[in-house]
Formats: structure tokens, sequence, C-alpha cells
């Protein structure tokens, strides 16, 4: 059965309260939700955080999804929400408590280990350095082009989809996603041109 | 000739292989002789090819594990949480309709206080009456000193000012006087 139509299904027994599809949804959904979520936070803790919530109001809201939208789009929309919430309160905390600078050691060290380049050390840390630049440049970015970014690049929405989730028209898309390329392009500057 | 400002929020499309036949060829003409588009164009193709390569990060199988656990507690804890009826947010509206005789109390206190404070006379300003006697008294001696100066004045603002502080000093000090 194609995704779609087996989202569908999973949807359709949820809604008549069967925690086994409930659970199915969780194992289609929760890599890219994970992948997306870590991308607009840039931490593991606080993304597996916005998943697991996320994925809770899917379960106590499901009688209130029409299935207007795609069944992904409205988790989708709801995932972002989430994030929106944590980077405001984030943003709200770092004020009251004067830290506006991220501490790039804590970042890194809270990002969870993918594979294992133990083969080619040398590559490892440039790739390391790379991608660690690359979500410093992405966690600067202002919420909306973050998050169409992320949602782009990272997750490979189309931008009709990312309109749907961040709730917008898809010009506007276009236009945060032009503009995030731009300042992402500019604070890797000094890496790229090596 | 297409200029910069229609090519450019192209250029993420043509990056990407959207658009049509037509509008590709436009704009890869465009790119041969604009060397700001064409820079602009070679930093995101850049930025995309970096993205490539860092596909989205993926945990491992024991943080998978460990998320499926926590989010399995969750849910029964929220679920228990609904089912007991207990609402999420703090009650006002009810802790108040329980107490119907703290609420009425605090009502008719209130009605009281109010109604007092309005019966008691108007709300503008109302001097004491003992700065009022001491405002006339300076008053008089003011008017003596300029009368034995030769200076007392005798005009309308001044008589109007001296008529107001009479009747703040004594309100019925003009009755009977036609």
């Amino acid at each position: 059965m194609p995704l779609s139509g087996r989202t569908q299904e999973c949807v359709r027994r949820l809604k008549e309260g069967d925690r086994g599809a409930f659970d199915e949804l969780v194992q289609m959904y929760k890599g890219r939700a994970f992948a997306s979520a870590y991308g607009m936070v840039g931490n593991a803790e606080d993304a597996k955080d916005i998943v697991q919530e996320a994925f809770i109001r899917v379960y106590t809201g499901i009688a209130g999804f029409r299935g207007e939208s795609g069944f992904f789009t409205w988790f989708y929309r709801i995932l972002i929400n989430l994030c929106r919430d944590h980077l405001r309160k984030k943003v709200r905390t770092q004020k009251i408590f004067l830290d506006p600078v991220e501490d790039p050691q804590e970042e890194a060290s809270s990002t969870p280990e993918v594979s294992d380049d133990s083969q080619n050390p040398g590559r490892a840390v440039l790739e390391k350095e790379s991608r660690m630049l690359l979500e410093q440049a992405v966690r600067r970015l202002p919420q909306n082009q973050r998050a169409a970014f992320v949602m782009r690049y990272f997750d490979g929405l189309k931008t009709a989809e990312i309109a749907a989730a961040i709730g917008c028209r898809p010009a506007t898309v276009k236009v945060h996603l032009f503009r995030a390329c731009q300042a992402v392009a500019q604070r890797l500057a000094p890496y790229l041109r090596k | 000739m297409w200029g910069c400002f229609w090519i450019r929020p192209r250029l993420l499309d043509h990056l990407e292989g959207a658009g049509n036949e037509r509008d590709r060829r436009r704009i890869a003409a465009h790119l041969s002789r604009c060397a700001a588009c064409r820079r602009t164009f070679e930093e995101f193709r850049q930025v995309a090819a970096l993205t490539l390569q860092h596909p989205a990060l993926q945990p491992g199988d024991e943080f998978w594990k460990k998320f499926d656990h926590e989010l399995d507690a969750k849910l029964n804890e929220r679920l228990a949480h609904r089912a007991a009826g207990r609402p999420a947010v703090f009650p006002w509206p009810l802790i108040l309709g329980r107490k119907p005789a703290w609420v009425l109390t605090s009502l008719t206190l209130i009605v009281v206080v109010v109604g007092l404070r309005l019966l008691s006379g108007p709300f503008y300003f109302q001097p004491r009456k003992a700065e009022v006697e001491v405002l006339a008294r300076d008053m008089i001696l003011l008017d003596e000193l300029d009368r034995d100066n030769g200076v007392l004045s005798g005009s309308d603002e001044d008589l109007q000012a001296d008529m107001e502080m009479l009747l703040l000093s004594d309100p019925r000090a003009l009755e009977g006087i036609s």
C-alpha cells in the first residue's frame, strides 16, 4: 500500500480509537518530524519533546481533523507551531536571564551521533565542521525563513506543502526561501569559497 | 530583455529545474550576461549542495527506543488526566461558583462602600474647614496691608476671588442677600 493510502487508513482507524494505528503513524512520520524539529530548534532533547507533544496532539485532536488537507500537512502545522512556541519561550528566557549568546560547544554536544566516520577521521572532522556551520547559519534565520529552509532542504517538502504548514501563500514561501538562502550563503561565504 | 528583478525570484526554481522550457532558456541567457545574478545563483547552488551533503539527522535505535517509551508514557499520563476530568487550567469560575457566600459578601461590601461614598457628597475637591479659615484670615490681612499702602485692588477679578473665598469658608455667607 502506498504511504498516503496507508496514512489515510491509519487516520480512519485512529478516529475509531485504534491505538495501534497511532503507533503506525508515529513510526511512519517520527523520523521526518524529528529532522524538521531539530532543524528548527537546534537541540535534540527539545526536538524530541516537541515531536512527542505533536504526536500526543494528533492523538487527542484527531476528531477535529476533517481531512480537508492531507494528514501530513495537518501534522506539520502542529509541529511547526510547537517549534515556534518553543523558540518564543526560549527567546523570552534568554532575555530574562541575559544570555543571548549560544554556546557552540553546548550545541554540538546536544547533537545526536549519526554515523561512524572512524575510517577517515580527517574527513569526519571536516564534515562535522561544515554541518555545524550550516546548522548555526540556519539557526540564526528568522523563524519563518528557518521553517521554510528546513522543510525544503532538509525535508524535501514542496512549496505548496510548506505554505500549508507555515500558513502563508506559496509566493511568500518563495520569498522566505530566497532570503534564507541569501542569508545562509552570506554566513557560509568563507567556507563556500574554500 | 528581462531584468534582474524578474530573474532573481526565479533563481531557486531554476536551480531545482522547475519552470517551463522558455523561462529556463531566458534565465540561462540572463545568467550568461549578468555577473551579479550569476554570483547569487552560484551561492544558492553551493548552499543546496551543502544541504545535500548533510541530510537530515537521524538518531540511532537507542534514541528511538527511548522516544517510543517516553511517548507512550506521556500519552498514557495525558489520557489518564483527561479521564479523571481535571481541567488543565485553573478553574476560577468554578471555584467562585462553589463559594457563593464569599462572592455575595464581597459584592455586598463593595456596594455598601461605594453607596456610602456617593451619599456623603460630591467627589470634587473640598478644602477642610481649618484650611479655609487660615486662607480667609490671610486674605483679610493682605487686604488690610494693601489698604494701608493705598493699593487695595477693586478689580472685578479680585472681588470675584474674594467672593469665592468667602463662599468656601462659609457656604451660607451670602444667603438672604438678594
